[in-house]
């Protein structure tokens, strides 16, 4: 007897296989017809890598070729409920961490970015914006070239509380890459 | 181009990247590809950053411009290999800029979500998720077999599926 599997759960499969990175060739090409044919199978295939996605978001890791130490001052109550040994260094992408990011976010807000470029066997630091910031990386990232970022933000007075966030963030970069 | 536009576009780049990375990844990019693919599609919004018109819709622009990346990325792969075609891609891309528009309050189930995993299960994400590690070496790590690990993988992620969806149809309210 010849079992059809069931279409959603097929789906469901395929796209398990896709986020573990073991999709084959063959497979791609089934995923791909599954998901024109009904619309919820697409439904479901974006639930899934959304979901894969705000796990990575939420949890670490999502490039290995991302490496950012954070350094706060204060941490919150949930950091300081892990003993330090246990806690997890995971490479991260500057924007995938909430605090980085919503320090980003505020980044109109900052009075004063002083950006320490270490290249190679030179350090240097500077007085810059965030536009200036961006600017600076976009440029020296065409370069092959590791370097180690170095961003210490000071808050003003009437930054709100909920700002409270790593005022000293170290970003590495590996060629062209975070 | 004024220097509070560029902030503007600045801020706006930088308060976009949860809701652009999981766009990108709903699109089928292959995770280890999802970096690379976001570098660009950041360059091109900030060499275009003279484009945006203040006021209007940034998510609007800028998922256009991560569309357009992303189209292109399948259509190189597509010379190497068969991938998905463009009216899939479509599909993909309408319903994920739907969802996306709850992303914080998905945001905030999940970590509601992870907090009720019974703690091996919490631990088997964290190895997956937060240290990075492949499901072989984290089979070979714990001794049992790796489909069973993908299994356990799967079954956990329906679960946070289903706790996510639950939480959206309460309002977002804890249960």
């Amino acid at each position: 007897m010849n079992h059809q599997p069931d279409p959603c759960e097929r789906t469901r499969q395929l796209i398990v296989e896709l986020i573990d990175g073991e999709l084959s060739l063959t497979e791609a090409g089934e995923l791909n017809q599954l998901l024109r044919s009904d619309r919820k199978h697409a439904e479901q295939a974006v639930d899934q890598l959304l979901l894969d996605s705000l796990l990575a978001a939420e949890l670490g890791t999502e490039s290995l070729t991302a490496l950012v130490d954070l350094v706060s001052e204060e941490p919150s109550a949930s950091d300081a409920t892990q003993p330090e040994t246990s806690r997890p260094v995971a490479p991260r992408w500057p924007f995938n961490s909430r605090r980085l990011w919503q320090s980003l976010g505020g980044a109109a807000a900052v009075a004063a970015v002083v950006v320490a470029f270490v290249m190679s066997r030179w350090e240097n630091s500077a007085l810059a914006s965030a536009t200036t910031i961006v600017q600076a990386a976009l440029e020296t990232h065409a370069e092959p070239v590791e370097r180690v970022y170095i961003v210490q933000t000071e808050r003003p007075a009437m930054t709100e509380p909920e700002f409270n966030h790593p005022r000293d963030v170290r970003v590495a970069t590996q060629g062209d890459r975070f | 181009m004024s220097s509070d536009v560029r902030n503007q576009v600045v801020q706006e780049i930088a308060r976009y990247q949860p809701r652009l990375r999981g766009f990108v990844r709903c699109l089928l990019v292959r995770s280890s590809d999802v970096d690379d693919i976001l570098q660009e599609i950041n360059a091109v919004l900030w060499e275009k950053a003279d484009e945006f018109q203040p006021g209007t819709d940034f998510w609007a622009w800028a998922s256009q411009i991560a569309r357009f990346k992303v189209l292109n990325h399948v259509r190189k792969l597509g010379r190497e290999r068969l991938v998905f075609d463009d009216e899939v891609l479509e599909r993909l891309a309408e319903i994920a800029g739907s969802r996306l528009e709850q992303l914080d309050q998905r945001r905030t189930a999940l970590d509601h979500c992870l907090q009720q995993l019974p703690p091996p299960q919490r631990q088997l994400i964290d190895l997956r998720y937060t240290s990075g590690q492949t499901i072989d070496f984290i089979a070979e790590s714990i001794g049992r077999p790796a489909g069973s690990i993908r299994q356990t993988l799967y079954r956990i992620r329906s679960a946070l599926q289903a706790c996510i969806e639950r939480q959206l149809a309460a309002g977002g309210e804890s249960s």
